[in-house]
Protein backbone atom coordinates (compact mmCIF):
# COMPACT_ATOMS: atom_id res chain seq x y z
CA UNK A 1 0.00 0.00 0.00
CA UNK A 2 1.33 3.23 -0.89
CA UNK A 3 2.22 5.30 2.10
CA UNK A 4 0.24 8.40 2.07
CA UNK A 5 1.90 11.54 0.86
CA UNK A 6 3.76 13.32 3.34
CA UNK A 7 4.02 10.95 6.10
CA UNK A 8 7.58 10.45 5.55
CA UNK A 9 8.50 14.16 6.17
CA UNK A 10 5.94 14.34 9.01
CA UNK A 11 7.79 11.72 10.82
CA UNK A 12 11.13 13.19 10.49
CA UNK A 13 9.60 16.45 11.37
CA UNK A 14 8.01 14.79 14.88
CA UNK A 15 11.40 13.16 15.59
CA UNK A 16 12.64 16.97 15.05
CA UNK A 17 9.79 17.88 17.00
CA UNK A 18 10.26 15.59 20.03
CA UNK A 19 13.82 16.73 20.27
CA UNK A 20 12.99 20.37 20.29
CA UNK A 21 10.10 19.61 22.99
CA UNK A 22 12.74 17.81 24.98
CA UNK A 23 15.49 20.45 24.90
CA UNK A 24 13.42 23.53 25.76
CA UNK A 25 12.04 21.28 28.74
CA UNK A 26 15.75 20.70 29.55
CA UNK A 27 16.00 24.77 29.42
CA UNK A 28 12.96 25.50 31.31
CA UNK A 29 13.12 22.91 34.60
CA UNK A 30 16.82 22.95 34.40
CA UNK A 31 16.76 26.69 36.33
CA UNK A 32 20.27 27.68 38.22
CA UNK A 33 19.78 27.08 41.93
CA UNK A 34 17.12 24.61 41.59
CA UNK A 35 18.44 21.41 42.56
CA UNK A 36 22.14 22.47 44.05
CA UNK A 37 20.13 24.48 46.45
CA UNK A 38 17.62 23.00 48.51
CA UNK A 39 16.63 24.68 51.49
CA UNK A 40 17.50 23.55 55.13
CA UNK A 41 15.64 21.47 57.26
CA UNK A 42 13.15 22.02 59.15
CA UNK A 43 15.59 21.44 62.60
CA UNK A 44 18.37 23.76 60.63
CA UNK A 45 15.15 26.57 59.83
CA UNK A 46 14.40 26.26 63.90
CA UNK A 47 18.23 26.60 64.89
CA UNK A 48 18.38 29.89 62.19
CA UNK A 49 14.93 31.58 63.73
CA UNK A 50 17.60 33.32 66.38
CA UNK A 51 21.08 32.32 64.83
CA UNK A 52 20.44 33.30 61.55
CA UNK A 53 22.84 36.45 59.89
CA UNK A 54 19.66 38.28 58.93
CA UNK A 55 18.64 38.00 62.52
CA UNK A 56 22.06 39.00 63.83
CA UNK A 57 21.49 42.53 65.14
CA UNK A 58 18.03 41.11 66.85
CA UNK A 59 19.30 38.19 68.36
CA UNK A 60 20.62 37.51 71.94
CA UNK A 61 23.07 34.41 70.38
CA UNK A 62 25.73 34.55 67.65
CA UNK A 63 24.80 33.78 64.05
CA UNK A 64 25.65 30.38 62.63
CA UNK A 65 25.99 31.70 58.86
CA UNK A 66 29.82 32.53 59.88
CA UNK A 67 30.51 29.30 61.31
CA UNK A 68 31.91 26.23 59.58
CA UNK A 69 30.70 22.28 60.20
CA UNK A 70 33.44 21.70 62.73
CA UNK A 71 32.90 24.68 64.61
CA UNK A 72 29.51 24.43 64.73
CA UNK A 73 29.43 20.31 66.09
CA UNK A 74 32.29 21.12 68.44
CA UNK A 75 30.27 24.17 70.50
CA UNK A 76 27.14 21.58 69.69
CA UNK A 77 29.39 18.99 71.67
CA UNK A 78 30.43 21.35 74.67
CA UNK A 79 26.56 22.82 74.75
CA UNK A 80 26.17 18.54 75.34
CA UNK A 81 28.55 18.30 77.83
CA UNK A 82 27.48 21.05 80.40
CA UNK A 83 26.05 19.89 83.19
CA UNK A 84 23.87 23.01 84.31
CA UNK A 85 20.43 24.48 82.81
CA UNK A 86 21.62 27.91 82.76
CA UNK A 87 20.89 28.84 79.15
CA UNK A 88 18.66 27.52 76.09
CA UNK A 89 21.28 25.69 74.16
CA UNK A 90 22.34 22.59 76.62
CA UNK A 91 19.32 21.99 77.22
CA UNK A 92 18.81 21.28 73.31
CA UNK A 93 22.08 19.28 72.99
CA UNK A 94 21.68 16.77 75.53
CA UNK A 95 19.44 15.14 74.02
CA UNK A 96 20.86 14.53 70.09
CA UNK A 97 23.04 12.19 68.91
CA UNK A 98 26.60 12.46 67.60
CA UNK A 99 25.13 11.74 64.28
CA UNK A 100 22.23 14.35 64.23
CA UNK A 101 24.92 17.00 65.35
CA UNK A 102 26.71 16.06 62.70
CA UNK A 103 24.03 16.35 59.67
CA UNK A 104 22.74 19.58 61.46
CA UNK A 105 26.63 21.18 61.39
CA UNK A 106 26.96 19.99 58.04
CA UNK A 107 23.61 21.73 56.46
CA UNK A 108 24.16 24.49 58.54
CA UNK A 109 28.29 24.69 57.69
CA UNK A 110 27.21 25.21 53.97
CA UNK A 111 25.89 28.68 54.59
CA UNK A 112 29.27 29.82 55.67
CA UNK A 113 30.35 31.86 53.15
CA UNK B 1 -3.23 3.89 16.60
CA UNK B 2 -1.18 6.59 14.75
CA UNK B 3 -1.08 10.33 15.73
CA UNK B 4 -1.26 12.42 12.12
CA UNK B 5 -0.22 15.97 12.67
CA UNK B 6 1.19 18.58 10.14
CA UNK B 7 4.63 19.82 10.49
CA UNK B 8 2.55 23.24 11.57
CA UNK B 9 0.92 21.33 14.44
CA UNK B 10 3.78 20.07 15.34
CA UNK B 11 5.99 23.39 15.36
CA UNK B 12 3.18 24.89 17.11
CA UNK B 13 2.96 22.43 20.19
CA UNK B 14 6.67 22.56 20.12
CA UNK B 15 6.31 26.54 20.60
CA UNK B 16 3.64 26.82 22.73
CA UNK B 17 5.34 24.27 25.57
CA UNK B 18 7.19 26.39 27.08
CA UNK B 19 4.53 28.81 28.00
CA UNK B 20 2.50 26.32 28.87
CA UNK B 21 5.06 25.00 31.03
CA UNK B 22 5.78 28.20 32.78
CA UNK B 23 1.93 28.58 33.10
CA UNK B 24 1.66 25.29 35.16
CA UNK B 25 4.63 25.84 36.68
CA UNK B 26 3.48 29.67 37.85
CA UNK B 27 0.34 28.03 39.25
CA UNK B 28 2.13 25.24 41.15
CA UNK B 29 0.07 23.76 43.77
CA UNK B 30 -1.97 25.77 46.02
CA UNK B 31 -1.99 25.90 49.41
CA UNK B 32 -4.39 27.46 52.15
CA UNK B 33 -3.01 28.61 55.18
CA UNK B 34 -6.06 29.97 57.82
CA UNK B 35 -4.76 31.97 60.47
CA UNK B 36 -1.87 34.06 60.96
CA UNK B 37 -0.50 33.26 63.99
CA UNK B 38 3.22 32.57 65.02
CA UNK B 39 1.68 29.20 63.36
CA UNK B 40 0.01 30.14 60.11
CA UNK B 41 2.57 33.05 59.36
CA UNK B 42 5.16 31.07 59.76
CA UNK B 43 3.95 28.15 58.07
CA UNK B 44 3.17 30.43 54.43
CA UNK B 45 6.78 31.61 54.94
CA UNK B 46 8.13 28.01 55.10
CA UNK B 47 6.32 26.90 51.89
CA UNK B 48 7.22 30.02 49.69
CA UNK B 49 10.73 28.85 50.68
CA UNK B 50 10.42 24.78 50.16
CA UNK B 51 7.60 25.64 47.35
CA UNK B 52 8.63 28.63 45.44
CA UNK B 53 6.20 28.41 42.70
CA UNK B 54 3.16 27.50 44.90
CA UNK B 55 -0.29 29.61 45.26
CA UNK B 56 0.03 30.33 48.97
CA UNK B 57 -3.04 32.17 50.09
CA UNK B 58 -2.65 33.33 54.40
CA UNK B 59 -5.98 33.83 55.13
CA UNK B 60 -6.80 35.70 59.14
CA UNK B 61 -10.21 37.83 59.70
CA UNK B 62 -8.13 40.57 61.65
CA UNK B 63 -6.07 43.26 59.72
CA UNK B 64 -4.33 43.75 62.86
CA UNK B 65 -3.71 41.74 66.01
CA UNK B 66 -1.96 41.35 69.40
CA UNK B 67 0.87 38.76 70.16
CA UNK B 68 0.47 36.84 72.97
CA UNK B 69 3.93 36.83 73.92
CA UNK B 70 4.76 39.89 75.79
CA UNK B 71 1.14 40.96 76.49
CA UNK B 72 1.60 40.23 79.83
CA UNK B 73 4.09 43.13 80.19
CA UNK B 74 1.39 45.09 78.46
CA UNK B 75 -0.71 44.35 80.58
CA UNK B 76 0.77 45.46 83.62
CA UNK B 77 2.22 48.38 82.01
CA UNK B 78 5.60 47.79 81.64
CA UNK B 79 5.74 47.48 78.03
CA UNK B 80 3.62 49.38 75.14
CA UNK B 81 0.77 47.73 73.06
CA UNK B 82 2.82 48.63 69.84
CA UNK B 83 6.10 46.51 70.71
CA UNK B 84 2.71 43.45 70.22
CA UNK B 85 1.02 44.83 67.93
CA UNK B 86 1.15 43.32 64.19
CA UNK B 87 -0.36 43.79 61.12
CA UNK B 88 -1.41 40.49 59.19
CA UNK B 89 -0.83 42.29 56.00
CA UNK B 90 2.99 42.41 56.17
CA UNK B 91 3.15 38.89 56.33
CA UNK B 92 2.31 39.35 52.53
CA UNK B 93 5.42 41.27 51.95
CA UNK B 94 7.59 39.97 53.79
CA UNK B 95 7.24 36.18 52.60
CA UNK B 96 5.88 36.93 49.25
CA UNK B 97 2.53 34.99 50.11
CA UNK B 98 -1.01 36.32 49.33
CA UNK B 99 -3.09 37.52 52.54
CA UNK B 100 -6.43 37.73 52.48
CA UNK B 101 -8.03 39.90 55.91
CA UNK B 102 -11.95 38.16 55.53
CA UNK B 103 -13.29 35.60 58.34
CA UNK B 104 -13.24 32.19 57.49
CA UNK B 105 -16.50 30.50 57.97
CA UNK B 106 -16.35 26.99 56.96
CA UNK B 107 -13.70 24.58 55.88
CA UNK B 108 -14.63 21.76 53.67
CA UNK B 109 -12.34 18.95 54.74
CA UNK B 110 -12.95 16.49 52.08
CA UNK B 111 -13.34 19.00 48.88
CA UNK B 112 -10.42 21.01 50.92
CA UNK B 113 -12.62 24.31 50.03
CA UNK B 114 -12.43 27.31 52.52
CA UNK B 115 -15.13 29.55 52.42
CA UNK B 116 -15.12 33.57 53.62
CA UNK B 117 -17.71 35.70 54.39
CA UNK B 118 -16.48 38.17 51.54
CA UNK B 119 -14.31 36.08 48.73
CA UNK B 120 -16.54 32.77 48.82
CA UNK B 121 -15.30 29.43 48.36
CA UNK B 122 -11.08 29.09 48.06
CA UNK B 123 -9.90 25.48 46.66
CA UNK B 124 -6.62 23.91 47.56
CA UNK B 125 -4.53 20.49 47.16
CA UNK B 126 -3.63 21.41 50.67
CA UNK B 127 -5.15 23.50 53.70
CA UNK B 128 -3.46 24.68 56.94
CA UNK B 129 -5.20 25.11 59.96
CA UNK B 130 -3.94 27.56 62.91
CA UNK B 131 -6.90 28.94 64.46
CA UNK B 132 -5.95 28.88 67.42
CA UNK B 133 -8.08 28.15 70.68
CA UNK B 134 -11.56 29.09 71.69
CA UNK B 135 -12.72 29.60 75.08
CA UNK B 136 -15.21 27.46 77.15
CA UNK B 137 -17.95 28.99 78.32
CA UNK B 138 -19.48 26.26 79.94
CA UNK B 139 -17.38 25.93 82.79
CA UNK B 140 -17.56 29.14 85.25
CA UNK B 141 -21.60 29.61 85.75
CA UNK B 142 -22.35 33.44 85.24
CA UNK B 143 -19.75 34.01 82.40
CA UNK B 144 -20.19 33.77 79.06
CA UNK B 145 -18.91 36.04 75.88
CA UNK B 146 -21.03 38.77 76.41
CA UNK B 147 -19.63 39.56 79.77
CA UNK B 148 -16.23 38.72 80.09
CA UNK B 149 -14.67 41.76 79.74
CA UNK B 150 -16.28 42.61 83.20
CA UNK B 151 -13.26 39.90 84.38
CA UNK B 152 -11.08 40.07 80.98
CA UNK B 153 -8.57 37.20 80.50
CA UNK B 154 -6.87 38.90 78.36
CA UNK B 155 -5.80 35.58 76.30
CA UNK B 156 -6.76 36.31 72.42
CA UNK B 157 -4.95 39.34 71.73
CA UNK B 158 -7.76 41.57 70.76
CA UNK B 159 -9.39 44.67 73.33
CA UNK B 160 -9.21 42.93 76.68
CA UNK B 161 -5.57 43.18 76.74
CA UNK B 162 -5.87 46.93 76.69
CA UNK B 163 -9.03 46.95 78.88
CA UNK B 164 -7.21 44.90 81.44
CA UNK B 165 -3.63 47.03 81.29
CA UNK B 166 -6.06 50.41 81.86
CA UNK B 167 -8.62 48.46 84.70
CA UNK B 168 -5.29 47.38 86.21
CA UNK B 169 -3.50 50.68 86.02
CA UNK B 170 -6.61 52.39 88.06
CA UNK B 171 -6.14 50.19 90.91
CA UNK B 172 -5.37 51.69 93.98
CA UNK B 173 -3.23 50.57 97.01
CA UNK B 174 -5.09 47.89 99.17
CA UNK B 175 -6.83 46.22 95.86
CA UNK B 176 -7.73 42.56 95.79
CA UNK B 177 -6.85 41.12 92.26
CA UNK B 178 -7.88 37.96 91.22
CA UNK B 179 -6.17 35.82 88.50
CA UNK B 180 -8.29 32.63 87.25
CA UNK B 181 -6.22 30.06 85.79
CA UNK B 182 -7.54 27.26 83.49
CA UNK B 183 -7.32 23.46 83.88
CA UNK B 184 -5.10 22.15 80.92
CA UNK B 185 -4.67 21.75 78.29
CA UNK B 186 -4.55 25.39 77.29
CA UNK B 187 -2.51 28.18 75.68
CA UNK B 188 0.39 29.27 77.27
CA UNK B 189 0.81 27.56 80.19
CA UNK B 190 3.18 29.87 82.36
CA UNK B 191 1.12 33.06 81.25
CA UNK B 192 -1.18 33.46 84.16
CA UNK B 193 1.89 33.03 86.32
CA UNK B 194 4.06 35.33 84.54
CA UNK B 195 1.24 37.57 84.24
CA UNK B 196 0.82 37.35 88.14
CA UNK B 197 4.72 38.07 88.46
CA UNK B 198 4.51 41.37 86.75
CA UNK B 199 1.53 42.81 88.06
CA UNK B 200 3.31 42.09 91.32
CA UNK B 201 6.47 44.46 90.20
CA UNK B 202 4.16 46.88 88.70
CA UNK B 203 2.74 46.95 91.98
CA UNK B 204 5.72 47.20 93.58
CA UNK B 205 6.83 50.45 91.55
CA UNK B 206 3.52 52.10 92.11
CA UNK B 207 4.71 51.66 95.95
CA UNK B 208 0.92 49.44 96.66
CA UNK B 209 2.40 47.82 99.13
CA UNK B 210 -1.42 46.45 100.82
CA UNK B 211 -2.55 45.20 97.33
CA UNK B 212 -2.84 41.52 97.01
CA UNK B 213 -3.31 39.24 94.20
CA UNK B 214 -4.59 35.69 94.42
CA UNK B 215 -4.39 32.68 92.10
CA UNK B 216 -7.77 30.60 91.73
CA UNK B 217 -6.45 27.52 90.25
CA UNK B 218 -7.97 24.73 87.98
CA UNK B 219 -5.31 22.37 88.88
CA UNK B 220 -3.29 21.14 91.21
CA UNK B 221 0.55 22.17 89.58
CA UNK B 222 1.64 24.67 87.00
CA UNK B 223 4.73 24.64 84.56
CA UNK B 224 7.75 25.87 86.66
CA UNK B 225 5.96 26.00 89.90
CA UNK B 226 9.17 25.44 91.94
CA UNK B 227 10.69 28.39 90.40
CA UNK B 228 7.86 30.63 90.19
CA UNK B 229 6.73 30.40 93.91
CA UNK B 230 10.40 30.60 94.94
CA UNK B 231 10.62 33.94 92.93
CA UNK B 232 7.69 35.63 94.52
CA UNK B 233 8.70 34.91 97.90
CA UNK B 234 11.66 36.45 96.79
CA UNK B 235 11.04 39.78 95.26
CA UNK B 236 7.12 40.18 96.50
CA UNK B 237 6.79 38.35 99.74
CA UNK B 238 3.23 37.93 101.17
CA UNK B 239 1.73 39.85 97.59
CA UNK B 240 0.80 36.45 96.04
CA UNK B 241 -1.38 33.66 97.00
CA UNK B 242 -2.01 29.99 95.02
CA UNK B 243 -4.87 28.06 96.02
CA UNK B 244 -4.00 24.83 93.63
CA UNK B 245 -7.88 22.79 92.75
CA UNK B 246 -7.19 20.24 95.78
CA UNK B 247 -7.75 23.59 98.17
CA UNK B 248 -11.26 23.87 96.22
CA UNK B 249 -8.99 27.07 94.09
CA UNK B 250 -10.73 26.56 91.28
CA UNK B 251 -13.54 29.23 90.59
CA UNK B 252 -16.86 28.04 89.39
CA UNK B 253 -19.31 30.56 89.48
CA UNK B 254 -18.78 34.40 88.87
CA UNK B 255 -21.26 37.67 89.06
CA UNK B 256 -19.81 40.35 86.90
CA UNK B 257 -21.47 43.20 87.97
CA UNK B 258 -20.83 42.76 91.63
CA UNK B 259 -17.41 41.59 90.66
CA UNK B 260 -17.62 38.50 92.75
CA UNK B 261 -16.14 34.95 92.32
CA UNK B 262 -17.32 31.59 94.08
CA UNK B 263 -14.61 28.84 94.30
CA UNK B 264 -15.46 25.55 94.57
CA UNK B 265 -17.46 24.52 97.66
CA UNK B 266 -17.59 28.10 98.92
CA UNK B 267 -20.41 29.58 100.67
CA UNK B 268 -19.06 32.76 100.24
CA UNK B 269 -17.90 34.65 97.34
CA UNK B 270 -14.63 36.46 96.56
CA UNK B 271 -15.09 40.26 96.53
CA UNK B 272 -12.18 41.11 93.53
CA UNK B 273 -11.35 44.89 93.02
CA UNK B 274 -10.21 43.30 89.41
CA UNK B 275 -10.65 39.98 88.23
CA UNK B 276 -9.01 38.18 85.31
CA UNK B 277 -11.00 35.03 84.26
CA UNK B 278 -9.14 32.56 82.04
CA UNK B 279 -11.62 30.18 81.05
CA UNK B 280 -10.70 26.35 80.01
CA UNK B 281 -10.09 26.11 76.49
CA UNK B 282 -10.48 24.07 73.15
CA UNK B 283 -9.57 24.49 69.90
CA UNK B 284 -10.84 27.11 67.79
CA UNK B 285 -14.79 26.37 66.74
CA UNK B 286 -13.58 26.66 63.33
CA UNK B 287 -11.46 23.35 64.09
CA UNK B 288 -14.41 21.56 65.84
CA UNK B 289 -16.68 22.49 62.87
CA UNK B 290 -14.43 21.47 60.39
CA UNK B 291 -14.97 17.97 62.42
CA UNK B 292 -11.33 18.32 62.42
CA UNK B 293 -11.23 17.49 66.39
CA UNK B 294 -11.75 13.96 67.87
CA UNK B 295 -13.53 14.01 71.61
CA UNK B 296 -11.20 16.32 73.13
CA UNK B 297 -12.34 19.11 71.83
CA UNK B 298 -8.64 19.30 70.43
CA UNK B 299 -7.37 18.21 66.83
CA UNK B 300 -5.55 14.87 66.51
CA UNK B 301 -2.30 15.18 64.06
CA UNK B 302 0.42 12.60 62.74
CA UNK B 303 3.14 14.58 64.49
CA UNK B 304 5.71 13.51 61.57
CA UNK B 305 3.93 16.22 59.35
CA UNK B 306 1.33 17.46 61.79
CA UNK B 307 -1.62 16.38 59.23
CA UNK B 308 -4.66 15.70 60.52
CA UNK B 309 -5.61 12.10 61.46
CA UNK B 310 -9.21 12.64 60.54
CA UNK B 311 -8.87 14.34 57.31
CA UNK B 312 -6.07 13.64 54.51
CA UNK B 313 -4.50 16.88 53.26
CA UNK B 314 -5.40 19.00 55.88
CA UNK B 315 -2.66 19.83 58.20
CA UNK B 316 -3.32 21.66 62.14
CA UNK B 317 -0.82 23.42 63.81
CA UNK B 318 -0.20 25.46 66.67
CA UNK B 319 -2.46 25.74 69.82
CA UNK B 320 -5.52 23.73 68.09
CA UNK B 321 -3.05 20.34 67.64
CA UNK B 322 -2.43 17.52 70.11
CA UNK B 323 1.50 17.95 70.08
CA UNK B 324 1.86 16.54 73.67
CA UNK B 325 4.48 16.68 75.23
CA UNK B 326 5.35 20.68 73.60
CA UNK B 327 3.10 22.99 74.95
CA UNK B 328 0.86 25.33 73.14
CA UNK B 329 2.94 28.00 72.43
CA UNK B 330 4.37 30.28 70.02
CA UNK B 331 7.92 29.05 69.88
CA UNK B 332 6.15 25.25 69.74
CA UNK B 333 3.84 26.91 66.55
CA UNK B 334 7.04 28.20 64.95
CA UNK B 335 8.48 25.12 65.35
CA UNK B 336 5.61 22.70 63.78
CA UNK B 337 4.96 24.86 61.44
CA UNK B 338 8.82 24.62 59.89
CA UNK B 339 7.90 21.14 60.13
CA UNK B 340 4.41 20.76 58.67
CA UNK B 341 5.66 23.11 55.69
CA UNK B 342 8.50 20.56 54.80
CA UNK B 343 6.26 17.54 54.81
CA UNK B 344 4.00 19.48 52.65
CA UNK B 345 6.42 20.01 50.40
CA UNK B 346 7.69 16.95 50.17
CA UNK B 347 4.54 15.30 49.76
CA UNK B 348 3.58 17.44 46.80
CA UNK B 349 7.17 16.96 45.30
CA UNK B 350 7.63 13.17 45.96
CA UNK B 351 10.51 13.71 47.90
CA UNK B 352 11.77 12.11 51.35
CA UNK B 353 9.44 13.11 54.53
CA UNK B 354 11.64 15.45 56.54
CA UNK B 355 12.89 14.29 60.11
CA UNK B 356 10.40 15.16 62.50
CA UNK B 357 12.37 17.29 64.93
CA UNK B 358 11.07 19.85 67.11
CA UNK B 359 12.26 22.61 70.09
CA UNK B 360 10.21 24.93 72.04
CA UNK B 361 11.27 27.24 74.68
CA UNK B 362 8.91 28.96 76.82
CA UNK B 363 10.31 32.18 78.53
CA UNK B 364 8.46 33.81 81.58
CA UNK B 365 9.28 37.26 82.64
CA UNK B 366 9.02 37.83 86.59
CA UNK B 367 9.83 41.37 86.12
CA UNK B 368 11.19 43.44 83.30
CA UNK B 369 14.97 42.61 84.35
CA UNK B 370 14.45 38.80 84.89
CA UNK B 371 12.78 35.95 83.70
CA UNK B 372 13.21 32.07 83.78
CA UNK B 373 12.51 29.60 80.89
CA UNK B 374 12.05 25.89 80.07
CA UNK B 375 12.94 24.23 76.85
CA UNK B 376 12.83 21.06 74.82
CA UNK B 377 13.52 18.83 72.45
CA UNK B 378 11.35 16.82 70.95
CA UNK B 379 11.32 13.89 68.27
CA UNK B 380 8.67 11.41 66.91
CA UNK B 381 9.58 7.97 67.89
CA UNK B 382 6.97 5.18 66.63
CA UNK B 383 4.08 7.35 65.49
CA UNK B 384 4.30 9.80 69.01
CA UNK B 385 5.76 12.57 69.60
CA UNK B 386 8.55 11.85 72.55
CA UNK B 387 10.59 14.34 74.74
CA UNK B 388 14.44 13.97 73.30
CA UNK B 389 15.57 16.33 76.16
CA UNK B 390 15.02 19.21 78.43
CA UNK B 391 15.71 21.57 81.01
CA UNK B 392 14.67 24.07 83.34
CA UNK B 393 16.55 27.41 84.40
CA UNK B 394 18.15 26.65 87.91
CA UNK B 395 16.39 27.15 91.12
CA UNK B 396 19.44 28.49 92.57
CA UNK B 397 20.06 30.75 89.79
CA UNK B 398 21.33 34.54 90.78
CA UNK B 399 20.03 38.03 89.62
CA UNK B 400 22.51 37.15 86.60
CA UNK B 401 21.36 34.53 85.63
CA UNK B 402 18.02 36.24 85.87
CA UNK B 403 18.60 39.46 84.21
CA UNK B 404 20.46 37.38 81.15
CA UNK B 405 17.08 35.36 80.73
CA UNK B 406 14.93 38.23 80.76
CA UNK B 407 17.69 39.83 78.11
CA UNK B 408 17.13 36.05 76.07
CA UNK B 409 13.59 36.49 76.58
CA UNK B 410 13.64 40.08 74.69
CA UNK B 411 15.93 38.75 72.32
CA UNK B 412 13.86 36.13 71.54
CA UNK B 413 10.38 37.79 70.88
CA UNK B 414 12.36 39.65 67.91
CA UNK B 415 14.08 37.57 66.66
CA UNK B 416 10.60 34.96 66.33
CA UNK B 417 8.10 37.54 65.10
CA UNK B 418 10.44 38.44 62.36
CA UNK B 419 10.43 35.11 61.86
CA UNK B 420 7.02 34.52 61.42
CA UNK B 421 5.77 37.89 60.16
CA UNK B 422 8.31 40.11 58.88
Amino acid sequence: MAAPRGSTSTRVGLIQCVALIAGVALVVFAQPGRAESSPPSPLAQMCRTCHAEAQAEFAFGASLDSLDANTIFDRLRVYRNRSDDGSVMPRFARGMSDQTMQQLAAELGRLAP
Amino acid sequence: MSITLSRRQLLAAALLLPASTASARKRGPRVIVVGAGFGGASCARQLRLYLPDADILLIDRQARFLTGPFSNGVIAGLDEVAMITRHTRDVATAHRVRVLIDEVVTIDPVKREVRTAQHGVHRADRIVVAPGVSMRWDRIEGLHPGNSDAMPHGWLGGTQVTGLRDRFAALADGARIVIAAPSNPYRCPPGPYERVSLMAAALQRRGHRNSRILIADAKDDFTKRALFQLEWDRRYPGVIEWIPRALNGEVVRVDTQRHHLWLRDATMPIQADLASVIPAQTAAQLAIDADLTDETQWCPVHPQRFESTRHAGIHVIGDAAIAAPMPKSGFAANSQAKLCAAAIAADLLGQPMPQAMLLNTCYSLLDTDAAISVSGYYAVVGDRLSVLSEGISALGGDATQRRSEAEQARAWYRTITRDSFG
